[in-house]
């Protein structure tokens, strides 16, 4: 049988009572067996964790590695096919007029740039930022491979549109591990980072019905609003809303999703 | 620590140096108990700092560096997990390099490895609040703030997590009368 105190012995123990508590605590250790019983077990667990010795040269091995160029181009192929198939329904949702609001939100210098390259984007800012949306591996250098270069190159008629359209909508979105910036894209400026950015354009009464109800904006900029969504909750909520979120990526156990209200 | 912090966002590697050299123990330590096998634990860790380094010119002084470094480590492991599908490999290697005859020294090597395993068995929410309590020390706050929910939660978490670990070890004899023996040890230490 245990004692309905454990949880306050265990807080207790931890050193996390205010010195009332504590003293209740005390107290109560005083008079039951149970959690004097509890408070020697978990006492004698706690002494049984410890701590190894980094291995020799750890340091030196990191640092080393931080001059390598990132070898994860599985990864990065994975992302950016993620970022491929999100421009790729942004371009159909664009045909067929969901983002004109959106669209007028934005910096119309993305659209000049996203030409140049189908591996650039615009930021809020002005510089030109990784699909990936990761800040990390954008600076490695590593050029897309052919079978990349193909899904970029596979829609020719739909890409163009695409491009024009889905840039300027791409444009707003921060990049990973970044501060989302205001700007025209109107973003909370002290947003947290987050694993990934998904953009989703709804009328208010489909996000009423969809998993994003229960949940409150984090913050919002004209018809857009944002939600943050941990990085787990994501893989379950991202899919009711068929966003591709097979490869979260997880750094910062969060997502943010930009849900663009059409209409009623 | 800022000040290092602050100049090696700005990519200065010698002082990342030293950040890594700080945090080495805790981010190894952590790893190590999801990895379960030093040489991923070492490779997790390793990659830890990698990411670290290159999100550090994003990191805003906001919220906690500490609890930041944590945060990359948790989830860097628990990837880790999900991708190796990890077989829980158990440290044997700590019981087989103390010294012989000391019995006592392998008794103590015994309930760590018992302890650790015990942890390993727990379910995901469970482990990572007692993992960062238990082995790094970190305040409910700072868990909560690790693992993004409310210090409640972590104060209750710690205690199921607590509670599955003293039932496995009882069960297996690995805890056996903690309380009567602290017993009768102060009763000696009073008799002399």
């Amino acid at each position: 049988m245990s004692c309905d105190k454990f949880e306050l012995i265990s807080a207790y123990y931890d050193g996390e009572l205010s010195k009332e508590d504590a003293a209740a605590a005390e107290l109560h250790l005083s008079s039951c067996d149970e959690c004097r019983r509890f408070l020697a077990d978990i006492t004698a667990v706690s002494g049984a964790c410890t701590r190894e010795e980094v291995p020799a040269g750890f340091v030196d091995k990191v640092m080393e590695k931080l001059d390598e160029p990132t070898s994860l181009p599985k990864k990065r192929f994975k992302l950016r096919f993620t970022l491929v198939a999100a421009l790729i329904a942004l371009g159909m949702l664009a045909a067929s007029g969901s983002f004109g609001n959106l669209f007028g939100l934005l910096d119309k210098r993305a659209a000049d740039n996203a030409e140049s390259s189908p591996y650039s984007m615009i930021g809020d800012s002005g510089e030109k930022q990784d699909l990936t949306l990761d800040a990390g591996n954008a600076a490695d250098g590593n050029e897309p491979s052919d079978d990349q270069a193909q899904i970029f190159n596979s829609s020719p008629s739909t890409l163009p549109d695409v491009n024009a359209g889905a840039a300027d909508s791409i444009g707003a979105i921060p990049p990973k591990g970044e501060i989302i910036g205001g700007g025209t894209g109107g973003s909370p400026a002290d947003a947290a980072p987050a694993d990934m950015i998904y953009f989703k354009a709804m009328t208010k009464t489909e996000l009423l019905q969809s998993p994003l109800a229960e949940f409150s904006p984090e913050s919002e900029s004209g018809n857009v609003m944002y939600y943050r969504v941990k990085t787990a909750e994501m893989k379950v909520i991202g899919a009711e809303l068929d966003l591709p979120v097979g490869e979260i990526d997880e750094v910062y156990g969060s997502c943010l999703i930009a849900v663009e209200i059409t209409g009623e | 620590m800022d000040e290092l912090i602050r100049k090696a966002a700005e990519g200065d590697k010698q002082a990342f140096s030293q950040v890594v050299t700080e945090y080495a123990g805790a981010v190894y330590n952590t790893a190590l108990r999801y990895c379960k096998n030093k040489e991923d634990a070492e490779d997790v860790s390793q990659e830890v700092f990698i990411k670290i380094f290159r999100y550090l010119p994003s990191f805003k002084f906001e919220s906690s560096f500490k609890t930041f470094i944590y945060r990359v480590t948790v989830n860097t492991a628990l990837d880790f997990l999900r991708k190796n599908k990890v077989a829980h490999e158990e440290i044997s290697e700590n019981i087989e390099s103390a010294e012989p005859g000391i019995e006592s020294k392998i008794i103590v090597k015994e309930r760590e490895k018992a302890v650790e395993n015990a942890i390993s068995e727990l379910s995901e929410e469970l482990r990572d609040a007692v993992v960062l309590r238990e082995y790094d020390g970190l305040s409910y706050a700072e868990i909560a703030e690790v693992l993004e929910v409310k210090v409640g939660t972590i104060k209750s978490r710690i205690l199921r997590g607590r509670e599955k670990i003293r039932e496995k070890l009882l069960s297996d004899g690995t805890l056996f009368g903690e309380y009567e023996s602290k017993l009768a040890k102060e009763e000696k230490e009073v008799q002399k």
